[in-house]
């Protein structure tokens, strides 16, 4: 039994290490990406029921509450309806709410674009300053490379790009991964260097000429020069000058990024041009 | 029909355990922290059931992470396939079903998925990514008490 079961394991340890083997080597194969659009398709409606069930359930102790606490008054003050506390506290969590959307709907998307507010349904731990997933997609306008911003004290910020579009969900690839990159300049807008992400939750800015004199707690802002994003949006804020290398012709600086990815609930994905027909109302 | 039970029961505990790994981890991620369900579950499964069932359940499993990441498709596929085998060949050393057991590979499951991840993104993409000290020493113990509670509340199953 034992003997038979350890040979079935290495057949098939044998066929899922060709297979994982193969995944890997081929990325952008046809087959490849038919296979990934494939557990995509049976995966993401399972995220969206869940993150649905899972806002009701977020609401219901706050409900439950209200009820025991109305029945509670109605019982000890007849002459207090029991509709107008129930819509008091109704008008309350919507004025909370009123509140938060308004705040995101005032900041201000650059000029040209169209900003689509998305929520961060999806956020792997392990992947944490890599990418998460938000709940907007083809059917919403989005496209590969749209900038996506967050918001932050200096008003909306760069958080990153789209990478995979699906037709409700798009992959964000967060400026901090380390295949990300920027051109940025420093808040005296006259050197520019690149802005790369380091892979554990900071920024490089690099490739800044030797004349450049950063200093710590200045803000770096995105180029003009960018073909991705939109110029002039906060990136973060210099934290510390590395030593200059004798050998290299560049400085480099470290820099804070303005907008922590793994505390973001809302983003706003910048597409081109006039608002898509699917967003009247922008805000989700 | 025992083949259908098999089927069903592989499918429900497929998508079960995916949709609370994604719940857990979207959600309830103090400091950006939570507990790897499908490897323990795969490590579990490889204990209680043997290394076929669960090299199936962690190659789709491992499918399920890799679509919601950006690159490296496949890398959590061939870890967890690598762990289940692992997993499955303690099972025939020791009685690995019980909690402390279960707790103690999960443990060490998990040390050795983050470096064959970091090693697997080091060859394929020149770069070892890295989860940071926090998640690295953190982490596993999580999942070790994850995989001891499991070994608790699930019922002893009879083996194929």
């Amino acid at each position: 039994m034992m003997q038979r079961e350890a040979k079935i394991s290495n057949y098939f340890l044998a066929a899922y290490c060709v297979v994982c083997l193969l995944l890997l080597s081929l990325p952008l194969s046809g087959p490849v990406r038919a296979l990934k659009a494939g557990v995509v398709y049976l995966v993401d409606p399972g995220i969206f029921a869940g993150e649905s069930a899972q806002e009701r359930v977020a609401q219901l102790p706050g409900r439950i509450r209200d009820l025991i606490t109305a029945d509670q008054e109605n019982q000890t003050l007849r002459a207090q309806a029991q509709e107008s506390l129930w819509l008091e506290d109704n008008l309350r969590q919507l004025n909370l709410e009123n509140q938060r959307l308004r705040a995101l709907l005032g900041l201000k998307a650059p000029r040209g674009w169209t900003p689509l507010w998305a929520r961060v349904m999806a956020r792997d731990p392990l992947n944490r300053y890599h990418s998460f997933l938000v709940d907007a997609g083809r059917d919403d306008g989005v496209a590969v490379d749209d900038p996506v911003l967050g918001p932050s004290p200096k008003g909306l910020a760069i958080v990153g790009r789209v990478v995979e579009v699906r037709s409700r969900a798009s992959t964000v690839l967060l400026l901090t991964d380390e295949l990300s990159a920027v051109a940025a300049d420093i808040s005296s807008g006259t050197v520019e260097g690149l802005v790369q992400g380091q892979g554990n939750g900071g920024l490089l800015l690099n490739y800044l000429p030797p004349g450049a004199k950063p200093r710590e707690g200045e803000t770096v802002y995105t180029s003009p020069t960018s073909a991705v994003f939109p110029g002039n949006l906060p990136v973060g804020t210099v934290i510390a000058i590395r030593p200059e290398d004798p050998f290299l012709a560049v400085k480099s600086a470290e820099v804070r990024p303005e907008v922590s990815a793994g505390a973001l609930a809302d983003v706003a994905v910048l597409i081109r041009g006039a608002a898509h027909p699917a967003q009247s109302g922008a805000a989700r | 029909m025992k083949a259908l039970r098999a089927i069903a029961r592989a499918s429900g505990l497929f998508l079960g355990a995916a949709l609370l790994q994604w719940l857990w981890s979207s959600h309830f991620a103090p400091y950006g922290l939570a507990p790897q369900l499908l490897l323990v579950l795969t490590v579990s499964e490889a204990s209680r059931r043997g290394a076929p069932s669960a090299m199936a359940l962690g190659f789709f499993w491992g499918l399920f992470l890799d679509s919601m990441g950006v690159r490296l498709f496949g890398a959590n596929a061939l870890a967890l396939v690598l762990l289940a085998y692992a997993a499955g060949l303690v099972r025939h050393q020791m009685d690995s079903g019980e909690a402390a057991p279960q707790a103690v590979i999960s443990i060490v499951a998990s040390w050795g998925y983050f470096l064959f991840l970091g090693l697997v993104s080091w060859i394929f993409t020149q770069r070892f990514s890295w989860i940071g000290w926090t998640g690295f020493v953190v982490l596993p113990f999580y999942n070790g008490l994850l995989a001891a509670a499991l070994a608790i509340l699930r019922p002893r199953r009879r083996a194929w």
